[in-house]
């Protein structure tokens, strides 16, 4: 197998869980936003504890894949900053207040107006960070990005990056990330055995599902009007994947209405996993349509495959101790303070 | 001077930072390409100069008002 292969298919991996886990994260804030002002305390404790702290942990991902485009495949790191610079400043900027917000909300806020202060500066953010990765993924696979095959940009640099897609997969990330929130929270909150935010965490997963299924069927639609390539790539090679993701959206929905959570939280992990990795296949052998391809962008052979195995060693030692530290924060159920 | 410890820390640490990002001017990557070379070609670098300067001067007031609130804890 082919060393930028293999490469790409571990990126790949670390955008979904980066979707799966931090989304959950960005979710868990975006729901803030209406329970910030007249939610009681104990409804925010449950948000509060599940995002826990290992949340900040989830951000490896996101480096993780930053540094194998940067390494793997380099003209077409430069030629996505180039052109992306502003949605990923602001998505920058967005995580950075993120926890800037939740930590001085926790740690030292006394006052009412300060507590609210903060937590709106955590609504935000949350908000704001997925909403600008999304877009920035959307205006990659629009294929509207005027790139050059040596990692050059010649569109405009301000608003180059707001395409249709680009707009839409902003929106989509959001509801994305607020779905998958809501079905973990009814899950922990049910396992925490509180009656009343069960129901109401299950009200909520369902209406975001919901809408989440309409928004799909929009960007599909999208996506065959607008975006031919890509629309191209998921027709003739990553339909079973779309096809997955309805199934495992489906599912979640009845397991939802069933009131079975687990079951309601896996389906929702494979319905959002599948779409990435499915935007990925479809994308393949595109990085940065219509001119970046993975054979003019990626790094000598020698690069990809040292980059492998550096990749598989730290794995080996990365891999027990994160699945340590979720096993440690993630299966109790420490009492908020 | 158990007093003076914390800010020193905080001024050794910003001033190595200091020395090796000056020390190494002009080259952006040493023999190679020099930071002139390196710059990007986009517009409004001085529009997201000063909005990190406004995040970190908002981030550093909130980490002293952080701080001192743990302090009086």
């Amino acid at each position: 197998m082919e060393p930028d292969v293999i490469l790409l298919g571990v990126m790949t991996v670390g955008i979904t869980l980066y979707a799966l886990m931090g989304g959950a994260d960005f979710g868990a804030g975006v729901w803030e936003f209406s329970t910030a002002l007249r939610a009681p305390e104990r409804e925010r404790d449950l948000i509060y504890r599940a995002i826990g702290p290992v949340w900040e942990a989830n951000h490896v991902w996101l480096i993780f894949v930053v540094v194998g485009l940067f390494a793997g495949f380099p003209d077409a790191f430069s030629a996505i900053c180039r052109a992306l610079w502003v949605p990923l400043l602001l998505a920058l900027v967005g995580i950075v207040f993120r926890g800037v917000g939740f930590a001085f909300r926790s740690y030292a806020a006394d006052s009412l107006t300060e507590k609210t202060l903060w937590g709106a500066v955590f609504a935000f953010a949350s908000t704001g960070a997925p909403f600008f990765l999304g877009a920035s993924l959307g205006a990659i696979l629009s294929g509207e990005l005027e790139v050059t095959p040596a990692g050059g940009y010649t569109g405009n640099h301000l608003t180059g990056w707001v395409t249709s897609l680009s707009v839409f997969s902003a929106f989509f990330a959001v509801g994305a990330c607020a779905y998958l929130a809501a079905v973990y929270l009814t899950r922990e909150a049910q396992l925490a055995g509180d009656a009343a935010l069960t129901k109401k965490w299950r009200l909520r997963a369902l209406a975001t599902g919901l809408w989440m299924g309409v928004l799909s069927v929009v960007g599909l639609g999208l996506m065959a009007a607008d975006a031919q390539r890509l629309w191209e790539g998921f027709t003739t090679r990553a339909w079973p994947l779309i096809g997955g993701s309805v199934a495992a959206g489906c599912f979640s929905l009845w397991a939802l209405w069933r009131e079975r959570f687990t079951g309601a939280a896996i389906g929702a992990a494979l319905a959002v996993g599948s779409v990435v990795v499915g935007a990925a296949v479809a994308l393949y052998p595109d990085l940065v349509p219509p001119t970046i391809t993975i054979e003019s962008a990626r790094a000598p052979r020698e690069v990809l495959w040292a980059l492998v195995i550096s990749i598989v060693a730290g794995a080996v030692i990365l891999t027990p101790a994160l699945v340590y530290l979720m096993l440690l924060f993630k299966g109790r159920k420490p009492e908020a303070e | 001077m158990v007093v003076a410890a914390g800010p020193l820390a905080a001024i050794g640490l910003e001033a190595g930072w200091v020395v090796t990002e000056v020390g190494r001017q002009p080259w952006i990557v040493q023999g190679v390409m020099r930071t002139r070379e390196a710059v990007t070609d986009a517009p409004g670098l001085g529009w997201s100069l000063a909005l990190s300067i406004g995040i970190y001067t908002v981030l550093i007031a909130g980490t002293l008002v952080a701080l001192r609130h743990l302090a009086r804890k």
